[in-house]
């Protein structure tokens, strides 16, 4: 019973760290990227394949200073797609399927062990699990203080809430919206790394993290971090608890139940906006 | 929502040249593909021409349903996934089958119009796109029951390859494109093209819009319910690769978006093309059919821009 309390928070919170980064960028920049799953997967693969040849620790390090590099450097592509919602989802989904085709190229299309960043265990706790535990702590109260007392976060909350009033007051968007990608990538790179050693990752790896971020977005509230937060530990108890008192084969249906639940009753998701109609 | 929509589909009505030229070319199309078993003698050809056809009728339900309604849907192969394993899961009788894959498409179509209630634009299309994925990690994880990848097994009922199985497949193809075609002829098919357009003004006439989705879908879901019963029947297993988005919805995008998007004729065209050429690119190595796909995804937009980009 203890272990899957403790298991749900470990899931939860990767939900939670991986869908900030996702939800961060529609909340802030208003783009909508269907390739954060696919970037997920590449960080995946680019810390198991340095891996390899170097110590675990440098190997991330590496792996999260290289993808973090790209994510940010992805602006200059999102930038230009932001205006047109139908242009992002299909530029986004032409991305994902290019990353898919580079890790099918560079690593072939089978399936890959991750290793887990940190070995041994504290009693019956996995030392992966307390990390991405504490990591995914971490990060999302970093990124409330960044929010509540920075003031590039206070920038990033009126660009959020009024980008054009924000233009006027003499904030400048783009600067903002270069961190806010950082920020998201820094998120997804950081989410991987947690996520991914506790599953085997092929290049189709990516459909999988991405439909983990819509569902916990959809339940949460799309562009919206703090629903995130909410759903992705939703999520992830009722998944870990149905399959333990119901059944197992119950647990894939809980999210899609969920999401029903939540189109019905409350389209804009538990945190979600009021905006319900984006045009 | 206003409650003022009276259910009637209105006259048929032909429209100018324009839609003579549609009718004109429907005639063709089915001039044509009627002698398609004169002209070819290799069933391995037939049998792919065959699930051309079927995936052509996928296509023209989905131009009806969501391309002319401005709903741009991204999981619509979720209603194929839920038309299959309520058919081949539940008999193995050929009647039934069909009849089951129709129910079981009607209720994909309600599942995938609820969403369209509360949610349009890009909110609407992330939305429907989890329906397909989600059904894939359940026909995963719940082997026993679905069989993953490997699918469940069909029973065998139609003759694969030959002028039987092709006539048969083609006369639905034709009953279904008839009958979509006679539909946005109607009053009902011009409103869903008026949706598109500025659904607020068809509000504001008295028109129940969330019965005009439901609706729209629960008649392209039948259709695509009872095409997808042909199509595994002819693929010989119901896996996961029907419900796969990717491709088959990038191609049912493109197909839509090459000429006159929402008019049912050109999309059901160009799935046949696609398909027909998606089995060409089988051949080549994965990750040069994805780099040709997402470069398809990229012309898909600017074929769709003008019309609902600005959604």
């Amino acid at each position: 019973m203890y272990e899957i309390l403790f298991f749900s928070l470990v899931l939860g919170s990767c939900y939670a760290l991986m869908t900030a980064g996702f939800n961060l960028l529609l909340g802030v920049a208003r783009i909508i990227n269907l390739a954060y799953g696919a970037y997920m997967a590449l960080v995946a693969y680019l810390y198991s394949g340095f891996s390899e040849s170097m110590p675990v620790p440098i190997a991330a390090a590496l792996a999260m200073a290289i993808s973090v590099a790209l994510g940010t450097f992805g602006w200059i592509i999102l930038r230009f797609i932001r205006r047109d919602e139908v242009l992002m989802i299909v530029v986004s989904l032409a991305i994902a399927l290019l990353i898919e085709g580079a890790l099918i190229w560079g690593y072939g299309p089978y399936q890959r062990v991750v290793p887990a960043l940190v070995s041994g265990s504290l009693g019956w706790v996995s030392a992966q699990w307390l990390l991405a535990i504490l990591v995914s702590v971490a990060v999302l109260a970093g990124y409330y203080i960044i929010i509540g007392r920075t003031i590039i976060g206070k920038k990033m909350v009126a660009i959020a809430e009024n980008a054009d009033l924000a233009l006027m007051m003499g904030i400048n968007p783009a600067k903002v919206y270069l961190f806010t990608t950082f920020l998201a990538s820094l998120f997804a790179s950081l989410a991987s790394l947690m996520i991914s050693p506790f599953l085997t990752v092929s290049p189709q790896v990516a459909w999988l993290y991405l439909t983990i971020v819509l569902s916990v977005s959809i339940v949460g509230g799309l562009g919206s971090v703090g629903g995130s937060l909410i759903a992705a530990f939703l999520i992830s108890f009722a998944e870990r608890f149905s399959a333990y008192y119901l059944d197992p084969s119950v647990e894939p249906f809980v999210p899609l139940l969920l999401i029903i639940l939540v189109l019905l009753f409350r389209p804009q998701g538990i945190l979600g906006r009021g905006a319900t109609r984006w045009a | 929502m206003m409650g003022g929509y009276k259910p009637k589909i209105g006259p048929l009505r032909m429209g100018g040249p324009r839609a003579l030229g549609d009718f004109a070319a429907v005639v063709v199309i089915i001039a044509v593909l009627a002698v398609v078993p004169f002209a070819v003698t290799s069933s391995y050809l037939l049998s792919a021409l065959s699930m051309a056809l079927l995936f052509g009728v996928i296509t023209a339900t989905y131009d009806f349903a969501s391309i002319r309604t401005g709903y741009i849907n991204l999981g619509y192969t979720f209603i194929m996934g839920i038309a299959g394993y309520v058919a081949f899961l539940s008999t193995s009788s050929p009647q039934l089958l069909a009849l089951l894959a129709a129910v079981g498409g009607a209720l994909g179509g309600v599942l995938m119009a609820l969403p369209g209630f509360r949610l349009r634009g890009p909110f609407y299309a992330m939305a429907t796109l989890i329906f397909p994925f989600v059904l894939i990690v359940i026909a995963r994880t719940m082997y026993d029951v679905f069989k993953g990848d490997d699918g469940v097994p069909v029973p065998f009922w139609l003759p694969v390859g030959g002028p039987y199985a092709y006539y048969l497949v083609f006369s639905f193809a034709v009953v279904s494109l008839l009958v979509l075609y006679v539909l946005i002829r109607t009053r009902f098919g011009t409103i869903l093209k008026s949706m598109s357009e500025d659904e607020i003004l068809v509000e504001s006439n008295g028109i129940n819009t969330n019965i005009i989705k439901l609706v729209s879908f629960v008649i392209a879901g039948t259709i695509a319910g009872i095409s997808t019963f042909l199509y595994v029947s002819l693929q010989g297993v119901m896996s996961t690769a029907v419900i796969e988005p990717i491709p088959l919805l990038i191609y049912m995008l493109l197909a839509c978006g090459i000429y006159k998007p929402g008019g049912v004729v050109w999309s059901f065209m160009g799935g046949i093309g696609l398909y027909m050429f998606d089995i060409y690119l089988r051949g080549a190595t994965p990750e040069l059919r994805l780099a040709i796909i997402s470069a398809m995804l990229i012309i898909i937009y600017f074929l769709i821009r003008g019309r609902h980009a600005a959604r």
